[in-house]
Order: C-alpha cells, then sequence, then structure tokens
C-alpha cells in the first residue's frame, strides 16, 4: 500500500466557526494504481489533496504514505517529502515563467542537492517521457497550455515520486489537450507509476481505474471503473470529429 | 538548496527585474561613495595638515600675549631674542614677523600687498624655497635695507620672467610715504591648495622685507606680534616655553603677561576640528547608507508580495524555510554587494577628482575599502532578514491560491 489514511479528520477553526473539512476519512491507495477522486466544491476533495501532498496536516487520525506515518513529521520533514515522494501537478500548471522548461524540472532536484549534470541528465530524460525534448529551451509563455502541463508533469516525475498527485490537470485546457495530458498519465500509469487525480469532470475521471467520490466532507462511493478510457482511442475520435467540422 | 544555486537563482531574478534593482541599488551606491570619499578627503586633509608642520618643523613655539591691549612697557622687541637665547640655549633657530599693508607700483599698475616685515631666519620656519636670489639677510635687518622678497607670480605677471631680482619697484606704505625697493629673491611658487588665489590682481601678493625696514616704515613702531622658536623633535617643548616666558616676563618685571604655543597644539586642534569635520559627515553619509538600506527591506518587501505564488511552487516541490530564506537574503546581500563595490569605485574616483581640484595627496586606504565592502555585505544580511523571514513563513497552500 502506498498511501493508507484511516480516521482522517480534519477541522478549520475560523474564529468561533469550526468547519468539518474532512470526517472520518478511510482511503487506501495501492502502487501502481490511477485513481481519481471526485467531488462538488466544498466535498473536501482539495483538503484531502493538501494533506496528502503534505502541505497541511490532518488534526487527527492517521496518514500513511509510503511506510511513513506523517502525522507525525515537522515542518522540515514535510518539506523533505513533498520533494521526494510526491509530485504535484496544478490546474494552473504552477511553472515559474522565467525560468525554461529544462531549469523549471531541473527545480525539484535543486531542493534535492542533486549535482548539476545529473540534474540536466535527469530532467532531459523527463521531458522526453512527456514527449517535449526539443522544447525543453523554450519558457513557459512560449508554450501552448498542454505542453506546459506536461512540463509540469515531467517536474513531478523527476524526483521518481511514490505518489503524482494531479489537482484538476486537465480544468485550463481545451477536451484535445486534456486528453493529451491523460494519454501521458495513462502511459506513466503503465509504466508503474501512481496517480491520484482530482477532478469534477466525469469524463476524464472515466480515464482512471478507481473513482471516489466525496461530499461534504465525507467519502460516499469508492467504485472500480470496468473499463477505463484510453484517452489515445478518445484523441483518435476527437480528431476525426475535428476533421469533420473542418 | 547550496549557496551557490541560490546566488545563481537570485542574479536571475535581479536580472528579471533590472531597472528597479539598479534604482534600489543607487541608494545604497550613495551611501557607500559618500563614506568613501568623506573618508578619503578626511585622510587627505589630515595627512596634507600633517606634512605642511613636518615641513615647517613640528617642535615651533610662538610667545605671544596673554593680553590683546599690552601696554609699550610689555611690548616684545627685536632686544628680547638676546633674553630668549639666555634663558633657552637649545632653541635652534629664533625669528619673528609682522604684518603691514602698503601698494606696491610697478610702471603704471598697482598692486596691493601683504607685507611681512621679518629677519633672515624666517626661512627656517616655513616650507618656502628661493626660485631665484637670496632671502633676507642679518645684514639687511640690521641696515635697514631696502630690500623686498616676491613671489614668482608676481614676478611672472609685472616683470614676464622669474628672475626679477635687481629690479625695482615703488612701494607706497600705510602711512603714505613712498619707497623704492629692489628686488633680491624671488620664492618658488607652491603647487598648492592656495596656488589660486595667490595669483589673482584683486588679491594682496605676499612680499617679505627686513623687519626694521618695515618698522621704520610704519611709524616706527618696535612692537612685534609674537615670537617664534623652533626646537628638536625630543625637546619638552612645554617646558622650555614655560622657560622663555618666565624670563621674559622676569626681564620686563610684569607677571603673567605672555604665554607660549605651540604648532603641536596648533595640529592637534586642526585634527579634531577635520576630525569632528568628518565625523558629522560620516554620520549624514551612514544615515544615506542607512535610507537606502530601507529601499531595500521596501523593494524586498514588494518581490514577496509579488513573489507569493513562486515561493508557493518553490515549497510545494520541497522547498525547506532555510531555502527561502537563503534565497531572499542572497538577493540583499548581491544588490549591497555590488552596490558597494560600485560605491568604492565611486568614491575612490569621486577622492581622486576632489584630492586634484584642491591639491592634496588622495588617501583612500585599503582597510576603508574593505571594511565598507563587508559592510555593504552586511547591510545586506540584516536588511534582507525580515523580508526573507517574511517569505519563508508564508503558508504553501495559500500561496499557491494567491493570484
Amino acid at each position: 500500500m502506498i498511501i493508507d489514511i484511516k480516521n482522517l479528520d480534519k477541522v478549520y477553526k475560523n474564529g468561533k466557526i469550526e468547519v468539518r473539512a474532512l470526517k472520518k476519512v478511510n482511503l487506501s491507495v495501492e502502487k501502481g494504481e490511477l485513481i481519481s477522486v471526485m467531488g462538488p466544491s466544498g466535498s473536501g476533495k482539495s483538503t484531502l489533496m493538501n494533506i496528502l501532498g503534505c502541505l497541511d496536516r490532518a488534526t487527527s487520525g492517521s496518514y500513511i504514505l509510503d511506510g511513513m506515518e506523517i502525522s507525525k513529521l515537522n515542518e522540515v520533514e514535510l518539506a523533505k517529502i513533498r520533494n521526494l515522494k510526491i509530485g504535484f501537478v496544478f490546474q494552473s500548471f504552477n511553472l515559474l515563467p522565467r525560468m525554461t522548461a529544462l531549469k523549471n524540472v531541473e527545480l525539484p532536484m535543486i531542493y534535492a542537492r542533486v549535482s548539476a549534470k545529473e540534474r540536466r541528465k535527469r530532467a532531459e530524460y523527463a521531458l522526453e517521457r512527456v514527449g517535449l525534448k526539443d522544447r525543453m529551451h523554450h519558457k513557459p509563455n512560449e508554450m501552448s497550455g498542454g505542453q506546459k502541463q506536461r512540463v509540469a508533469i515531467a517536474r513531478a516525475l523527476v524526483n521518481d515520486p511514490a505518489i503524482i498527485l494531479a489537482d484538476e490537470p486537465t480544468g485550463n485546457l481545451d477536451s484535445f489537450s486534456g486528453e493529451e495530458i491523460m494519454a501521458v498519465f495513462q502511459g506513466l500509469n503503465r509504466e508503474g507509476v501512481t496517480i491520484v487525480l482530482v477532478t469534477h469532470e466525469p469524463d476524464i475521471a472515466q480515464h482512471t481505474n478507481r473513482i471516489v467520490s466525496f461530499r461534504d466532507g465525507i467519502l460516499m462511493s469508492d467504485v472500480k471503473v470496468e473499463r477505463p478510457l484510453d484517452a489515445r482511442e478518445v484523441m483518435k475520435k476527437l480528431r476525426v470529429e475535428m476533421e469533420a467540422v473542418t | 538548496m547550496s549557496f551557490f544555486e541560490s546566488f545563481l537563482q537570485a542574479l536571475e531574478s535581479l536580472k528579471a527585474n533590472k531597472l528597479r534593482s539598479i534604482l534600489t541599488m543607487l541608494g545604497v551606491i550613495m551611501g557607500v561613495f559618500s563614506i568613501i570619499t568623506i573618508m578619503a578627503i578626511g585622510n587627505a586633509t589630515e595627512r596634507y595638515i600633517d606634512s605642511q608642520f613636518e615641513r615647517i618643523g613640528a617642535n615651533l613655539l610662538q610667545i605671544g600675549y596673554k593680553s590683546l591691549n599690552a601696554d609699550s612697557s610689555e611690548w616684545l622687541k627685536l632686544e628680547d631674542f638676546e633674553t630668549i637665547k639666555k634663558a633657552a640655549p637649545e632653541i635652534k633657530n629664533i625669528s619673528t614677523y609682522i604684518q603691514q599693508l602698503g601698494t606696491l607700483r610697478i610702471d603704471t599698475k598697482t598692486r596691493d600687498a601683504l607685507v611681512y616685515g621679518t629677519t633672515a631666519q624666517y626661512k627656517d620656519f616655513t616650507p618656502m624655497e628661493m626660485a631665484t636670489g637670496r632671502f633676507i639677510s642679518d645684514f639687511d635687518v640690521s641696515s635697514r635695507s631696502k630690500v623686498i622678497v616676491v613671489d614668482e607670480y608676481f614676478a611672472k605677471r609685472y616683470f614676464n620672467k622669474v628672475d626679477a631680482v635687481g629690479e625695482v619697484v615703488r612701494f607706497k606704505s600705510g602711512t603714505g610715504a613712498n619707497y623704492n625697493l629692489k628686488i633680491i629673491g624671488v620664492t618658488k611658487a607652491e603647487n598648492d591648495l592656495m596656488a589660486g588665489m595667490l595669483d589673482n590682481e584683486n588679491m594682496p601678493t605676499y612680499i617679505y622685507m627686513p623687519i626694521t625696514t618695515v618698522q621704520q616704515m610704519y611709524y616706527n613702531n618696535k612692537r612685534l606680534d609674537s615670537i617664534m622658536v623652533s626646537l628638536d623633535k625630543d625637546v619638552d617643548y612645554i617646558e622650555v616655553g614655560n622657560r622663555i616666558v618666565r624670563a621674559l616676563e622676569l626681564s620686563k618685571g610684569k607677571d603673567d603677561i605672555y604665554i607660549s604655543y605651540s604648532t603641536q597644539d596648533a595640529q592637534k586642534i586642526f585634527s579634531s576640528i577635520i576630525g569632528v569635520i568628518s565625523g558629522v559627515l560620516l554620520v549624514i553619509a551612514v544615515i544615506t547608507l542607512i535610507v537606502g538600506g530601507i529601499g531595500i527591506i521596501n523593494i524586498l518587501l514588494v518581490s514577496v508580495t509579488e513573489r507569493i505564488r513562486e515561493i508557493g511552487i518553490r515549497k510545494a516541490l520541497g522547498a525547506q524555510k532555510k531555502d527561502i530564506v537563503l534565497q531572499f537574503i542572497t538577493e540583499s546581500i548581491i544588490m549591497t554587494g555590488i552596490s558597494g563595490l560600485i560605491g568604492i569605485i565611486l568614491g575612490v574616483i569621486g577622492g581622486n577628482i576632489i584630492a586634484q581640484v584642491v591639491n592634496i595627496p588622495p588617501a583612500v586606504d585599503v582597510p576603508v575599502i574593505v571594511m565598507a565592502f563587508l559592510g555593504s555585505i552586511l547591510l545586506g544580511l540584516i536588511f534582507g532578514v525580515y523580508p526573507a523571514k517574511k517569505a519563508a513563513d508564508l503558508d504553501p497552500i495559500e500561496s499557491l491560491r494567491y493570484e
């Protein structure tokens, strides 16, 4: 098991008002899974993402990531976990605009104190895996949304994390670029990468093997997807449709 | 993150905001520049004064009156030289001078003159050098010769040559009487602070005449303003001064009418005045520097706010607090460090230019430069701490959401 969450509670205190964002959540994810977390806004899925990503800590309950109890770690240790065990992919890409794709991908390794030579090698390989090796010297503003998100995925991959956490990764993309990203995720997943994907688009969730749904901080359902959509197939279909239109 | 990495990244981010970085740095540049310049000028002035005193001879005593209105029985006169020599046989030289105003006429041109009536030994009390001819002699003094020593500017201006020895000028004293004076010597022009002022038709020229001649021209007044005595360096000038004063008072049969003061005292006073002036200027310069530093804090805070999202991203990717702190402090140090270097370079140039203009040797010490540089680095460190801490304490979740 790569993620094991037991009886997780998260309470936000805002003055006298208490908000229970997560209520007694139990969830486990096996190594090599591709799982989506769904739910309307306010359902607690973002809170869960923050806790899974070690950006926030649960109020109570336990969270074991890759065999390590996270709820007992201090700030420095959390930073190290984020650096080495977790790869983030955000809806708005969150690339540093002044840096080239290559430099952006190298960034997590700078914090992991990887040597410059090794960094370059690994960053190039990561960009190759997402199909952007020829764009590595471009800056984010010279790239399309889909390309930016692929750079972000390369950045998430580069320290060989235990899980990739993707928060609405296709939210800012057109459907074709969205499928491209899902194809990258599915490809990585076939190579054994564990991916947790937060989305509110059912179409996107259908690309994963398992869907967990949240409402009002409670895990409502946890279902296996019998026949996940293959992003490459969907892309073919979209291409045909586009040609028909034009 | 290693220091080298954060150095590279800080440089990148400063380059991204070039104009802003330069404007911010200007404050610190000005501060360091003023400090270096002020130190250089202060040092140079002090050295200049020291060297001037050195040329005169460090141990010079002056005997003067305690009261401004001494009556004629208390006057110091040339005859008192003997009393002084007897009382203090260790003195090397003794001289005096009186100052009067007069007018010189050369053909149709006139020029005001500040007359120094003095003795042959006066030459040894000043850094004066002869360009040509000779200075006043003992014989000139005893025989009241009608001779005059002028300076090089005067000779060049009115005789178109330095060697004006043998020329005769017409001199009108303050009493209205006219005399013909023969030039016996021309003093060298000094390449000096005052040089420009001296070679000016509207300013009086400095001339030297035998003291007895001047006394005769001006109402036969025997009064001396003061007597100068030079001593060897290691002599206790206070003791000798007191001895001379006592001997003189004894010879006049009066008490408490003379005092002695030395160039060392004057030198100390000069030094302390310059010390106070440069101290005050230095305080102003340091304030400038602090204001510059506040500019840096300010711009770093702006930069933190602008980069909240970047900080959030970095934290999500595994940056620890210390990495963020390092990043911002490095930026601050690079800004102050570069400013310091530029300020030092400008300060050295400025100090040299001013030194050239007022003709004193420039004096920027290596320790001052090193201190200024280390000081600016330290300033960057101090001023960087608060913004850096602020950046590092940002909550990653909120920073990532920040638009």
